[in-house]
């Protein structure tokens, strides 16, 4: 059995340089790459499913998680994080041609390799949405080309059986618990544990796998889908700055700078 | 039942399910951008279970009287589970209808199966989408800005379109990103004539999804990403107890719904369902009123567009200043009983 867990690579936005979010095209040279966090909760979901997949009655050293990315070759680097942690193969998806992708071309790739890579793969994890863009379209889009079934906001997943898994989400008010037959795929959002920490052996096995590039011709896809409208290309505007506001000192008087902030509160028409 | 409206080709869709007024008003204000910039007509499409569904009749009035040229109510039995709706089903669905109907534009709130259904139904029928849409910015010569939030929150991305641009577009909008307009909904009501349409649903293919269960998360107080008032609390009140003895009692005066930081999720005082920022919610409330919280970046990404933030903190130099547009600088402890004090005077005077 294969578990396919899609990991995007994302730019480290709390080291990110006022320069590099000046106007114009996304920022990809120069640029901290780290795992989008809610893919961190879809592969420990992948690592733990596999070590509960002895319950089913398969045994669990036949199951390979293998993770699949796209991005540009710089990170290649990051991606060792998930076979340190315990993936057993990382491939990136990268190419020239990927470069200006649209979230429904990134999806067509993936499913190409999906199809390509992991062909018996039943079952694909990933995260609900990306610290970049947190459009939330990607996997759903995939699961679609794939003709798999898809469920959304996930927050831990057990197997019903080895054809079933039991998931439970977040709905808008309430927590639901939905069983899906495979193929699927299944988005998490954040979930009660984190990505597990890689002790030597895995930093080690890291080290000697290779994150293994894989071109568009690898996964038979050649060039834009003839027929199908992209997206217009997006340029960044960097936001407004904030007007600063003001500042009430309360240590002396709390009484007095409550009065004054209800007062402005008043004036805003908040209260 | 009646056949589906004609003149609903070329047009702006806006989509909603017929327990969302709210969410469906916003996605018209979104749609009324679009189709004045590129010089189309808005109709409506609300999704519901029964053909006498009465929140669809009065959603359908409201969005009339609010400037949608048509609203078609579409119905099918299986739409009644809620959420429990198979997104691949439902998404089957809008996509024959896409096909066959050819909108240029469809426009709906980013919530819930339907926006799931729209995006598999988007790649379904080889039509773009954009999600996570904030704003929308006509422009003088005969185009559309759409504009996306990115690197959390840091920026925004601009997709210009062509008005003249012929291929669909399906954009899903922020909740809460557009405020609903105004409209004129009794006078409509009397006027309803339009027969509900049966929505074809697929028929094989679409059995993976088993809906088990649903337990309310159960609260008094407003959902958070729906509260015109959240008051959320930080590090700074030291333990779970704390912040439920300050922070509890302040949001009921105010009728406001509880936020946290992600350290105090993390440390387990309060739920995820509480946790505003990176990895949990983006709330745009009118008041934020933030407790104890030093403003990581991580925190400030999913507050940073409220209306009025008022920050409490006794460290002048935390993050949260350079945000807040009313920062108090005092220990929460002593501040907060005065605020509460104030506003029980406040009520009772």
């Amino acid at each position: 059995m294969q578990l396919v867990v899609f990991i995007k690579p994302v730019i480290d936005n709390t080291r990110l340089r006022s320069e590099q979010l000046a106007a114009g095209p996304m920022p990809h040279d120069g640029v901290d790459w780290m795992l989008n966090p809610y893919d961190e909760y879809a592969l420990e979901t992948a690592l733990r499913l596999r070590e509960s997949l002895g319950e089913t009655g398969a045994d669990p050293a036949c199951v390979r998680v293998s993770v699949l990315a796209l991005g540009a070759a710089s990170t290649r680097e990051c991606l060792k994080k998930a076979i340190a942690v315990g993936a057993d193969e990382a491939f990136l998806l990268c190419d020239p041609l990927f470069l200006q992708a649209d979230n429904a071309a990134v999806a067509r790739a993936l499913a190409a390799g999906v199809r390509t890579l992991a062909p018996e793969a039943r079952l694909i994890l990933c995260g609900q949405q990306s610290l970049d863009l947190a459009q939330g379209v990607v996997g759903l889009m995939t699961a679609q080309a794939l003709a798999f079934a898809s469920v959304t906001a996930c927050k831990s997943a057990a197997w019903q059986n080895a054809q079933t898994l039991r998931l439970v989400r977040d709905a808008r008010a309430a927590q639901e618990t939905v069983d899906v037959s495979l193929p699927a795929l299944a988005a998490f959002g954040k979930c009660a544990y984190e990505l597990r920490t890689a002790n030597i052996k895995g930093v080690m096995r890291a080290n000697k796998t290779p994150v293994t590039l894989v071109s568009a011709a690898d996964v038979g896809l050649s060039d834009a889908t003839p027929g199908v409208a992209s997206l217009p290309r997006p340029m960044l505007r960097p936001r407004a700055p904030k007007t600063p506001g003001v500042l009430i000192p309360a240590t002396d008087d709390p009484q007095a700078a409550v009065l004054q902030l209800l007062e402005r509160l008043t004036r805003e028409k908040i209260l | 039942m009646a056949s589906f409206p004609q003149d609903f080709a070329h047009s702006v869709w806006v989509i909603a399910p017929s327990d969302d007024p709210r969410g469906a008003h916003e996605a018209l204000t979104a749609a009324r951008l679009l189709a004045e910039s590129c010089g189309l007509t808005v109709n409506a499409m609300i999704l519901g279970a029964t053909p006498d569904d009465p929140q669809a009749a009065r959603l359908q009035a409201s969005l009339l009287g609010a400037g949608a040229r048509g609203v078609c109510v579409a119905t099918h039995p299986a739409l009644s589970a809620g959420e429990a709706v198979d997104p691949a089903a439902l998404g089957a669905a809008l996509a024959s209808l896409m096909a066959s109907q050819t909108p240029r534009w469809l426009v709906a709130s980013q919530q819930g199966v339907l926006a799931q259904a729209l995006a598999r139904a988007a790649m379904a029928t080889d039509t773009r989408l954009l999600a996570n849409i904030t704003a929308m910015t006509p422009e003088a010569a005969g185009a559309v800005m759409l504009t996306q939030p990115c690197l959390g929150e840091a920026s925004l991305l601009d997709y210009r379109f062509e008005a003249t641009d012929p291929a669909a577009t399906v954009v899903l909008i922020r909740p809460r990103a557009f405020s609903p307009m105004p409209g004129n909904a009794e006078a409509l009501s009397a006027a309803m004539t339009t027969e509900p349409y049966a929505l074809p649903w697929p028929e094989a293919g679409v059995h993976a999804y088993h809906w088990v269960s649903s337990q309310p998360v159960a609260s008094d107080r407003p959902p958070l990403q729906e509260a015109e008032r959240v008051v959320s609390g930080g590090r700074g009140l030291q333990s779970a107890v704390q912040f439920a003895q300050l922070i509890e009692p302040l949001a009921d005066a105010l009728g406001a719904a509880i936020g946290a930081s992600r350290a105090v999720v993390d440390a387990g005082w309060r739920p995820h369902h509480e946790q505003v920022g990176q990895t949990g919610k983006t709330v745009r409330p009118q008041l934020y009123l933030a407790l104890g919280v030093s403003g990581a970046l991580q925190h400030l990404v999913g507050m940073r567009d409220s209306r009025v933030i008022v920050a409490i903190n006794r460290d002048p130099q935390a993050s949260i200043f350079k945000i807040a547009d009313i920062g108090v600088v005092g220990d929460v402890f002593v501040v907060v009983p005065a605020l509460m004090a104030a506003l029980a005077q406040r009520a009772a005077s």
